[in-house]
């Protein structure tokens, strides 16, 4: 028996230094599995992380953001600017080995546009798409196969951001969806063992464990160089750190701010660091009598100590004035953040009609439209029970204290939060909430449109409507100089920040620590960490 | 004993209705709205969410939705609204793990535990008896997480000899109980150290119990040795409020062990049960009730059963 029990305990001194990572496998952690590898029907940021390299688009952003043929070799546009005519490469292929064609992209465009469609990716701008959708055209006009290697898409209307939205667009697989009707399509096979055209194919995905790729031979680009590559779902973000000490795996980008500096300290291990993907930000109701006006908006910008949020809600990160992404040229960087300055806060406030007259830390109304004299400035902040949200509320709280406004927390379940909480029109209570922003769209315009555009998606949120941007923004695609069109971006987003239907609060970082004998190409966000990954090689 | 195992059977069915109508009305009722969940908040102005929810049938009446999941459930066509796939498969493609650790731990837990419960109760308030109880004690009153997170600090980051997450070698493509071996230990120790005290403490009071019977009394008077008494007679007593209590935790590991599948990054139940929570997987939340409820409903009456063989004096009927 003794001797057993000393043979296994040898066994596993053993065992585990066999796993250490081998020079044609690269190991990447992520604390979750993809929902799905079926582009128009995955949801989380995690699936896309995935499926940039698991499939193609006719053209996508290189690493310095500039749009470059991926499928299509080449394309032109026709002279009012609607027609955009697509060469496809002639050596591209799917992973079974069929061609790529053109009938591939009038299919994707085709799915993404059918009355049964639920997916994410449906484009009313493409010519015809409204009317197949709706039901009283059986294709869509807009996009037409010339050849088998040329297909044309034709826009509404001129569209400068035209080729950046059909960049964002993964193409499907004719011959093997065509078959399959539109409604169930979320649940074919295509979501758990896809048939893309990328540089890495899936050999297996073992349920919460891990999905294994390898490098795709036919690849109609440059062959990946490191020849697997396995994303390892390892849901204790603490644990990371210890699986890439131990050589159990090779990048994470989920490294806890309170772990980063000791990780930097770990032989083999190199770190990189920048603006994160995700962002932190307070809307309020402006239809609300209590943040109607600009001023108290403002007073709450100023009584804010955002720094100290950033360090309770998750430690490195940078102030932020709006949800465009540092790194994108549409970015306002002449914005300057509003300081933290209560006595200022004090001094709006008193201007806007909201005294603590009887001294009780709590100011009271007077003559605030909407309200009854003498009513106590006390709202609720309503935020979802995710830590990094939460804990800074209670800063919130606090600093708001400071000035005179009481504030109650409310800490809602993710679900019902948006779903019912957050909208002004859903919700007549709702005076503000703290959340965020997740995702980093390129380009930015569809997720400023949504929110600020009067009457679009994220309008009942705020309930703020501003004619100047609305304009702006809704003229932006037409603008076909870039600079021109940033400029628009830009006075939009001062506007915001002097307005203030949002307070940007702060922008997390993306910490990521990998084995120093990994070559990564110049990397500036987190989803270009996952695009480069056939550009990854092990030297050293 | 047909008869009693035909009317148990027959007994499960309300009971079975019962469970699943209740989950059913509870997750309908929460707040929360599951199409909203199936996209990111930037994409919701672009889809069509009430024709998803037509697609999803929710736009019905609940007695409606009601009786067609338990339709699709019993075919096997109830299809999550995150994934869209077939529940079951879900939670099937889940069990592996689970059951191995749920069964590793209740082994454990039964072999570390009954030998320490017996000699306390042969010897009780002696210093073995105390430390155990003490020791067992102390093991429950440490959170799970913690033990967890220590131990991954201490085996796998300080020693490097136990991997720390994971249930096989990345690269291994079966699942080798040898390369596997590695994997099992922490997660298992943690489990084991949950169940023990239960496992300690009913057996012991239990065993004392019986020690004290006339019977055995008689056994002892009647010249038998310690250990024939002990173990022919006592045991076997004593050992029927284990056999429940097995009964009783099994299904529940089956259910799912959260934290430490959580921790050690084991592809089981527990984790697929809360994000199904989260994003209100209303197909996925019910199939895994069900899934236990029936879990549940079986292993009463298999302790049942066992009863009547452990303790011929027990008779079903």
């Amino acid at each position: 028996m003794k001797r057993i029990l000393l043979a296994l305990f040898i066994f596993a001194l053993i065992l585990p230094l066999g796993i250490s990572a081998q020079d044609d496998t690269v190991v990447v952690l992520w604390p979750t599995q993809p929902d799905s590898l079926f582009p128009d029907f995955a949801v989380t940021a995690t699936a896309g992380y995935v499926i940039t390299n698991v499939y193609s688009r006719l053209v996508a952003p290189d690493l310095t953001g500039a749009i470059v043929g991926d499928l299509a070799s080449g394309w032109e546009v026709s002279a009012d600017q609607l027609t955009w005519t697509f060469t496809l490469r002639d050596n591209a292929t799917w992973h079974d080995g069929t061609p790529v064609t053109a009938a591939d992209v009038k299919f994707t465009f085709e799915v993404s546009s059918d009355p049964a469609y639920t997916g994410g990716s449906f484009e009313a701008a493409i010519a015809g798409a409204v009317a197949k959708q709706s039901g009283e055209a059986d294709e869509v006009s807009g996009v037409q196969v010339i050849d088998d290697h040329t297909v044309s898409i034709t826009t509404t209307e001129p569209n400068a951001l035209a080729l950046s939205t059909i960049a964002q667009r993964w193409i499907l697989p004719a011959h093997v969806l065509s078959d399959v009707p539109v409604a169930d399509l979320a649940g074919s096979e295509q979501a758990t063992g896809p048939i893309g055209t990328g540089p890495y194919r899936v050999v297996e995905w073992r349920t919460d464990e891990a999905i294994i790729l390898e490098a795709f031979a036919d690849y109609h680009g440059h062959v990946a160089s490191i020849a697997n590559y396995i994303w390892k779902v390892v849901p204790e973000i603490s644990t990371h750190y210890t699986e890439l000490v131990t050589g159990a795996a090779d990048i994470s980008t989920s490294i806890r701010a309170e772990d980063f500096e000791s990780i930097k300290d770990e032989p083999g291990i190199a770190t990189l660091q920048f603006p994160g993907v995700n962002l932190t930000n307070i809307n309020f109701n402006t239809a609300s009598p209590y943040f109607s006006d600009v001023r108290v908006r403002q007073a709450v910008a100023y009584a804010l100590n955002r720094e100290s949020m950033i360090a309770v809600g998750g430690g490195a990160g940078t102030l932020t004035v709006s949800q465009v992404h540092p790194s994108m040229p549409e970015f306002n960087s002449d914005i300057v953040p509003y300081p933290y300055d209560p006595d200022t806060a004090a001094a709006l406030l008193e201007e806007a009609g909201w005294i603590d007259a009887d001294g009780d830390g709590v100011r009271e109304s007077h003559m605030v439209e909407g309200l009854d004299d003498g009513t106590p400035f006390s709202v609720e902040l309503g935020t979802w029970s995710n830590p990094l949200y939460s804990l800074p509320a209670q800063i919130i709280q606090q600093n708001l204290a400071d000035v005179g406004l009481g504030v109650e927390i409310s800490v809602i379940d993710f679900n019902v939060y948006f779903s019912e909480y957050l909208t002004a029109t859903n919700n007549p209570e709702f005076q503000f909430g703290m959340s965020g922003w997740f995702n980093l769209v390129l380009p930015p315009h569809s997720d400023l449109a949504f929110n600020f555009v009067e009457g679009s998606g994220g309008y009942a949120r705020t309930l703020w409507a501003n004619d100047r941007v609305t304009e702006l923004l809704t003229n932006a695609p037409t603008i076909f100089d870039d600079a021109e069109r940033y400029a628009a971006y830009h006075e939009a987003q001062a506007i915001v920040h002097e307005e203030l239907p949002y307070l940007y609060l702060s922008r997390l970082d993306n910490l990521i620590a990998y084995d120093e004998n990994l070559v990564l190409p110049d990397i500036g966000n987190l989803r270009d960490v996952f695009t480069s990954i056939p550009q990854w090689s092990w030297g050293g | 004993m047909q008869q009693y195992l035909l009317r148990r059977l027959l007994q499960m069915v309300p009971v079975f209705i019962g469970i699943t109508f209740i989950t059913f009305l509870m997750i309908s009722l929460a707040p929360g709205d599951p199409v909203v969940s199936l996209f990111p908040p930037e994409v919701l102005d672009r889809v069509d969410l009430d024709l998803l929810r037509d697609q999803l049938g929710l736009n019905d009446p609940l007695p409606t939705q009601y009786v067609r999941m338990m339709g699709r459930f019993f075919s096997g066509e109830l299809v999550s609204f995150a994934e869209r796939r077939p529940a079951i498969d879900l939670i099937f493609a889940r069990l592996f793990p689970t059951l191995l650790f749920s069964g590793l731990a209740i082994v454990c837990a039964l072999i570390i535990g009954l030998p320490v419960a017996i000699i306390s109760a042969l010897k009780p308030y002696s210093l073995f008896d105390n430390v155990s109880t003490v020791s067992v004690l102390t093991g429950l009153s440490l959170p799970q997480f913690w033990i967890a997170l220590i131990l991954v600090l201490i085996f796998s980051e300080r020693l490097r000899i136990l991997p720390s997450s994971g249930i096989r070698p990345i690269s291994a493509s079966s699942y080798d109980p040898i390369e596997m071996f590695p994997y099992l230990i922490m997660p298992t120790f943690v489990l084991v150290i949950g169940l023990l005290p239960s496992v300690v403490r009913y057996s012991r009071s239990s065993m004392i119990d019986v020690l004290s019977q006339d019977y055995v009394r008689t056994a002892f008077a009647k010249g038998l040795a310690n250990r024939t008494v002990w173990v022919r007679h006592a045991l076997r007593n004593a050992i029927l409020p284990v056999v429940t209590l097995v009964g009783a935790i099994f299904p529940l590991l089956l259910g799912g062990a959260v934290v430490v599948e959580t921790i050690f990054g084991i592809p089981g139940i527990g984790r697929l049960a809360v994000r199904s929570a989260q994003v209100r997987d209303l197909p996925v939340i019910l199939s895994l009730n069900i899934f236990t409820a029936v879990l549940i409903l079986f292993s009463n009456m298999i302790t049942d059963v066992l009863y009547t063989t452990l303790d011929p004096r027990i008779r079903l009927g």
